[in-house]
């Protein structure tokens, strides 16, 4: 499986009559976006901004970041916006540096916050790419999964429109993907990586391909599918531990094992697996990934999460199932230690879990300072106004303790 | 130059030995015994401006007057940076050592750093408000002890970030920081499994906690005579949210009347937990907490009686000092109220 992903890199992005990338800069027809990621008139109304990294703006609600991206033919996000085709193959243009914001309120959407400068740009992965910010206003009687559908398929649509731009451009770059298990020395040790996702019901949702995972039994999918857009986030969760859809197309593992394929290691696939609601399905899933990473022949196993609280325990039951055929494990996981830092990080534990990495404690107390420009609407709830300073669990800051290790934080005793 | 005080017991403070245990808090403006090799260890960057000792059996039989009188000692000195001993093994002092510690640190946020041996009972008991060096059971090892605090002091006080503590040679402290590394979670993560396949031994970067073991009550011996709370951490509460439940990390639990509610309707009730899809909960109320059913057992004899209200908070990155005070509220208070069984429904 080839796949060329062709980069242009934007180090720009501004409203302008016509939609174009010329030298860096991306010039985006405001009227004509709107047109397209509302094509179904549902949203009443369509707010559209751009934020620049160390600008003075706030942006809040966040509820998914989207990576612009085209293919010469078909979707860049298969199945969840046009038909399925299988991802990972042939040529997909990506604007790099670039995000497309969702951004949105209803009851079980937790807050995100990303800051474009001062101390809260030090978190997270978004403060440092150029936004562009949507801001939906569903009808007000929508039921949740109306709302879900469509601020889901116009975030991706805002996505495909944008990329379209480089159709016909050089790329700066052509990063090109190829793993394939068979082509290396049988002596590596072959590595196989179990990303757990989270779909639990609306608003809580990950698809692959278009379908919820609710009842996913896992499965093994080439890395590349991955890293094309196959996985698609409707999961709105504390914000700084949910898994974006922008991310899951750069899953920075994904990409760490695929660069060290050949050479290291032998990356034989990636296991998506369902974090669920019960016991017994979690029992179910944790078996049967590790039951699918010994089949591809893995010697070890890198797995995250999405997610905390019994989340812990889909983790902690996997990689006790992996080690016990075997296969030795290292966790990404976040920490729930208290705003002090002196609680138990977890809620569930395995005596297997002897590698594991931090990615941060979720509870650590952050001083935001007044922000002059905010986007994605005015008030936080249970803070009051967007634009005064106000103290916050790291927990509000978009992707802050990431689980796919996006960034360096971690935490550690002192 | 930062300013530094040091606390020693009446033995280290060169007032006397047993026999002055009973000292009460007094001040030097200098370095005293210890403080005078912590004051060479420290060198120019920092002034030990001021000694406070006590006697051990003093600040043992009456611990909090103590070390109220020994704050106010402290506090002419201004200090930037405390340190506490070194105690050893010595069971009065390292408690001594423990509770000024934190103490000081609660007052002023400064670094406060001690030295016991591992066993001392301070050691453990403080272990969360203090950075503690390892040491020797006895005072022989006093010259590596202050040296080693000495430098980890400067470190903290510079804003440094400390290796894992057991490299630092001190003691856990069960604390957890947010810190920034070199390279990010998916390389560590990678290169962790490769140092693992390869036999290469790695440290974990997350211990494992150790959780409190709650042995489920017995069985309600005969629910007919009973009396049976219902108790929720999924986030229930009156349509609109009136109190403000958070979705997540709840700072509150609540307790809402049930009087003449006999089921709870979908345009009376809601969820705002935000760790769960509320749709269902939202559609039927009863699904998360069954009232509807709980009020026919009680009609029909099956179950003796229950309270006119439910309690109900929301579980969902709720820290576990704040479930623990919940629980102990609410149980306090349906034990009260004669409650004698509870069923409490969790998402």
């Amino acid at each position: 499986m080839k796949l060329e992903r062709c980069i242009y890199r934007v180090r720009d992005a501004r409203f302008g009559p016509t939609t174009d990338l010329a030298d860096g800069v991306l010039t985006i027809n405001k009227e004509e976006l709107a047109a397209r990621l509302n094509a179904e008139g549902f949203f009443t109304s369509v707010e559209i901004s751009i934020a620049r990294p160390g600008e003075a703006v706030r942006i809040i609600h966040v509820m998914d970041a989207v990576e612009p991206r085209a293919k010469p033919v078909g979707s860049p996000y298969p199945g969840a916006l046009g038909p399925m085709v299988v991802a990972g193959q042939g040529m997909t243009h990506v604007l790099d540096g670039l995000a497309i914001l969702q951004t949105g309120t209803r009851q079980g959407i937790q807050e995100g916050v990303i800051d474009m400068s001062g101390p809260g740009a030090e978190y997270g992965v978004f403060s440092r790419t150029i936004n562009v910010v949507l801001q939906c206003a569903p009808p007000p009687d929508a039921p949740s999964l109306a709302f879900d559908q469509a601020i889901r398929t116009s975030g991706l649509l805002a996505a495909q429109y944008l990329a379209e731009a480089a159709r016909d451009l050089t790329p700066d770059s052509v990063e090109t993907f190829t793993v394939d298990p068979r082509d290396v020395d049988p002596a590596l040790p072959r590595v196989v990586y179990i990303c757990h996702l989270q779909s639990q019901g609306v608003l809580r949702d990950t698809f692959v391909y278009g379908e919820n995972v609710r009842a996913l039994l896992p499965t093994i999918l080439h890395p590349n599918e991955v890293l094309d857009g196959a996985i698609v986030s409707s999961n709105y969760i504390i914000a700084c531990q949910k898994n974006p859809t922008w991310l899951h197309a750069n899953n920075p593992v994904v990409r760490e094992l695929c660069a060290r394929h050949g050479r290291e290691l032998n990356f034989a696939g990636v296991i998506i697996a369902n974090e669920h609601s019960t016991l017994r399905e979690k029992s179910r899933s944790a078996r049967f990934a590790a039951k699918l990473a010994a089949q591809a022949g893995a010697s070890g196993v890198v797995m995250t999460q999405e997610g905390g609280g019994h989340a812990d325990t889909d983790l902690m039951l996997c990689c006790a199932e992996c080690e016990k055929l075997g296969m030795q494990t290292v966790m990404l996981i976040n920490e729930i230690a208290g705003p002090q830092g002196d609680q138990p990080s977890l809620v569930d534990t395995t005596p297997w879990a002897t590698a594991v990495v931090s990615t941060g404690n979720n509870d650590e107390i952050v001083d935001l300072p007044p922000m002059p420009c905010v986007l994605g609407g005015d008030t936080i709830d249970g803070v009051g106004p967007a634009a005064a300073g106000f103290k916050t669990a790291l927990g509000r800051i978009y992707t802050a303790t990431n689980q796919f290790g996006a960034t360096a934080m971690s935490a550690r005793e002192q | 130059m930062l300013r530094v005080v040091h606390y020693l017991n009446q033995f280290f403070g060169q007032i006397g030995g047993e026999d002055l245990a009973g000292t009460a808090p007094l001040s030097r403006d200098k370095p005293v015994g210890p403080g005078l090799a912590l004051q060479a260890a420290l060198g120019d960057q920092a002034q030990v401006v001021g000694t406070v000792i006590c006697g051990d059996n003093y600040i043992a039989e009456n611990t909090d007057k103590a070390v109220a009188e020994l704050l106010e000692l402290i506090e002419a000195f201004k200090p930037d940076l405390f340190f506490a001993g070194p105690a050893f093994n010595a069971g009065r002092y390292g408690p001594a050592c423990g509770a000024l510690c934190k103490a000081v640190r609660q007052r002023y946020g400064i670094p406060v750093i001690t030295g016991m041996y591992p066993e001392n009972p301070g050691a453990e008991l403080y272990r969360t408000n203090m950075l503690c060096v390892r040491t020797g059971s006895s005072a022989s090892g006093m010259r590596e002890a202050i040296s080693a605090m000495a430098r980890l002091g400067l470190r903290l006080a510079a804003g440094e970030t400390l290796s894992p503590l057991e490299d630092e040679g001190c003691l856990p402290t069960g604390v957890r920081r947010n810190i920034r590394m070199d390279k990010t979670g998916a390389m560590r993560a990678v290169e962790m499994l490769l140092a693992r396949i390869g036999g290469t031994p790695i440290r974990t970067e997350l211990p494992m906690p150790a959780f409190d073991v709650v042995p489920p009550a017995p069985a309600v011996a005969d629910a007919r005579t009973a009396r049976i709370a219902l108790v929720t951490e999924g986030g229930l509460v009156p349509k609109g949210n009136p109190d403000r439940l958070e979705s997540s990390r709840a700072s509150k639990c609540l307790r809402y009347d049930l009087t003449g509610v006999e089921t709870l309707t979908e345009q009376a009730y809601q969820t705002v937990h935000g760790g769960y899809s509320g749709v269902f909960v939202n559609e039927d109320p009863n699904r998360l907490l069954p009232l509807d059913v709980f009020r026919d057992l009680v009609r029909e004899g099956r179950v003796g009686s229950m309270p006119e209200y439910f309690y109900t908070t929301t579980g969902n990155g709720t820290w576990l000092e704040m479930s623990r005070k919940f629980g102990g509220e609410i149980a306090a208070e349906l034990k009260a109220d004669g409650v004698t069984g509870v069923i409490l429904t969790s998402t």
